[in-house]
């Protein structure tokens, strides 16, 4: 070893494999410091329910709980949660396909949720913002924030397009070939976000933008709810799909494995990508407006959408059973202590899934009608 | 007293934090920090900072997480309401009003300051991989094979695997394949979802004006 350090450590790359690897350090960085801010205020809420108000101390940087809320929701689930997966899911499929993907757009992407961010950071921070990661009308922030928003709407759109371009020019090559997975479910994901980015959009180009401005004097407050839940209800699999791309297409090699179906995690994402759409309202239960039908039919859908992540549990459980008893895992549960809980990017996921057999059955708990009428308002 | 509050609150609840907090708080959000903890080394060609430290992070934010959650679904049935700022009441009031859920409101401050060790520790490791020092060797991306036809490869590292056709071609995948078509109905399905709830808004407007309450 010490004979081939006197050489670069790094193999030489081509640029082109450089610049991707510059620009998705750069997604990472960006969204893991999101993180960074939102975690560190997230424990501020957590001993407010405790009975202790932190937000005393914090006086010049943080005026309210609300605020603090604020940034926290925001960061966390909008900043950390798009840069992370507009990069990734750009990032992973080049890398597959061997192609390179449409530098410029990708660029784009970033500078244009970068530039939201900065924005959002500015509007948030100085108190005027508080409207909590919902942004309901008639709560009205600084129009920093609503067109910080916008930007990185606009921005976390942008994938898709560089996705259908691999993946077409791709298929020119391979006439009749089906898409390699990790492309597949990646755009499966934008076409899902394609889709369901429409309500925010809608909800801030026409109504809270003009309305922040002070174009409008008004806003219709039920509109906006609405459509902002077309997006919001859809934006939870949007958090999901992408580590559920690491699940299926990643993680059974990290463990030494193999994935045991193709076809059930392309049918997953196909079923996330129908059943994640329609079943927004039923965050809106309480709102005037929608009839015992429209319930009944939202709930209905709502718990279809337990089908793919129960699909998710058995295929990639048995992924995981495979591979331990290969490891010479042994019993009811010897395969699951015999994975390698020692590598730190393993033991992240399977706990990750772990707490997540709770939230799914949780999931389904809050989504049946009536539990839905006392906990789902506001999300 | 807990159950009239219920009632009260019934709008918004903590039960839904809880959810969320494990599902993309620990599921999407844990998932990422795995992937990070190879991709670091992979896009910088320097190696993890400390891998005992990134297991540690990653076991604080599971256990603290699982505490949260379990403290915030337990207080939801209390009544707590959520998004409140209830530690703005004085003590008193605070004890009479939320006194039958200390237990779980407590568990959900314990479980936030076991998250503030879990990421003090993750990112020690996340930002201290971006200094370290240079592996000989990248690491590749680490795409899975699967049982059966398709599979995925990496060409990364210089070396190019080189992509085949699949050989036992699934029905099930080949009928996946028309993204094109599932976008429509799925289109279709959202516009039959929501045409009819936007419908009677479009005929009774409300027109509110902005209200600034912080």
């Amino acid at each position: 070893m010490s004979a081939t350090t006197a050489q670069p450590a790094a193999l030489p790359l081509p640029d082109s494999l450089a610049s991707q690897r510059r620009v998705m350090l750069a997604y990472l960085v960006w969204g893991f410091s999101a993180l960074m801010i939102g975690a560190a205020i997230g424990p501020l809420q957590a001993l407010n329910y405790g009975g202790f108000n932190a937000y005393h101390w914090l006086r010049p940087v943080l005026q309210t709980y609300y605020q603090g809320l604020t940034i926290h929701g925001v960061l966390n689930a909008y900043i950390f949660t798009f840069f992370i997966t507009c990069g990734l899911l750009v990032y992973l499929p080049a890398r597959e396909l061997g192609l390179a993907p449409n530098m410029l757009l990708w660029r784009l992407c970033f500078g244009l949720m970068a530039a939201g961010t900065v924005l959002l950071l500015y509007a948030m921070f100085d108190n005027s913002s508080s409207v909590l990661w919902t942004f309901y009308p008639p709560l009205k922030g600084s129009p920093w924030f609503y067109l910080g928003m916008t930007l990185v709407v606009i921005g976390s759109l942008l994938p898709l397009p560089i996705l259908l371009d691999l993946r077409s020019r791709w298929k020119a090559l391979r006439p009749g070939a089906l898409t390699p997975l990790v492309t597949y479910m990646s755009t499966t994901t934008m076409l899902m976000w394609f889709l369901a980015g429409g309500g925010a959009f809608i909800e801030l180009v026409f109504q809270l933008d003009p309305w922040s401005l002070g174009l409008t004097d008004t806003v219709d407050p039920i509109v906006a709810r609405t459509l902002f839940w077309w997006t919001g209800h859809p934006i939870v699999y949007f958090w999901l799909m992408p580590a559920y791309v690491s699940w299926y297409g990643l993680l059974p090699k990290q463990i030494g494995g193999k994935l045991v179906s193709d076809p059930m995690a392309r049918l997953t994402f196909a079923l996330l990508l129908v059943f994640s759409l329609p079943v927004g309202s039923h965050h809106q239960f309480q709102d005037p407006g929608f009839s015992p039908i429209w319930r009944g039919i939202l709930t209905a859908l709502t718990l279809s959408v337990a089908l793919p992540s129960l699909i998710t549990a058995f295929t990639i459980g048995l992924s995981l059973e495979f591979t331990g008893r290969l490891r010479g895992g042994r019993g009811l549960f010897g395969w699951f202590t015999a994975l390698p809980w020692r590598n730190p990017s393993v033991a992240a996921q399977v706990l990750a899934m772990l707490t997540f057999i709770f939230g799914g059955a949780g999931g389904i708990v809050n989504g049946s009608w009536q539990l839905d009428n006392l906990v789902h308002n506001t999300t | 007293m807990a159950v009239g509050s219920l009632t009260t609150w019934s709008t918004t609840r903590p039960e839904l934090p809880g959810h969320f907090h494990i599902t993309v708080g620990t599921a999407s959000a844990m998932t990422f920090m795995g992937v990070a903890f190879w991709m670091m080394p992979h896009l910088t060609g320097r190696q993890l900072l400390s891998r005992r430290l990134a297991l540690a992070s990653v076991w604080l934010w599971f256990g603290g997480m699982s505490v949260f959650a379990l403290g915030m679904h337990w207080s939801g049935l209390y009544g707590v309401p959520r998004r409140a700022w209830v530690s703005f009441l004085p003590q008193s009031v605070y004890d009479r009003v939320y006194g039958d859920a200390h237990l779980p409101l407590t568990l959900v401050a314990i479980g936030g300051v076991v998250l503030w060790l879990a990421t003090i520790a993750f990112y020690i490791v996340f930002l201290g991989s971006l200094l370290t020092r240079r592996l000989p060797k990248t690491e590749s991306i680490p795409f899975a094979q699967a049982f059966g036809g398709r599979e995925s490869y990496s060409i990364d590292d210089g070396e190019t695997a080189g992509i085949v056709s699949c050989h036992a071609r699934s029905s099930l995948a080949s009928v996946l394949e028309h993204l094109g078509v599932l976008t429509a109905i799925t289109a279709a399905a959202t516009a039959a979802a929501y045409i009819p709830i936007f419908w009677p808004f479009l005929h009774n407007v409300t027109q509110a004006t902005g209200w600034k309450v912080w």
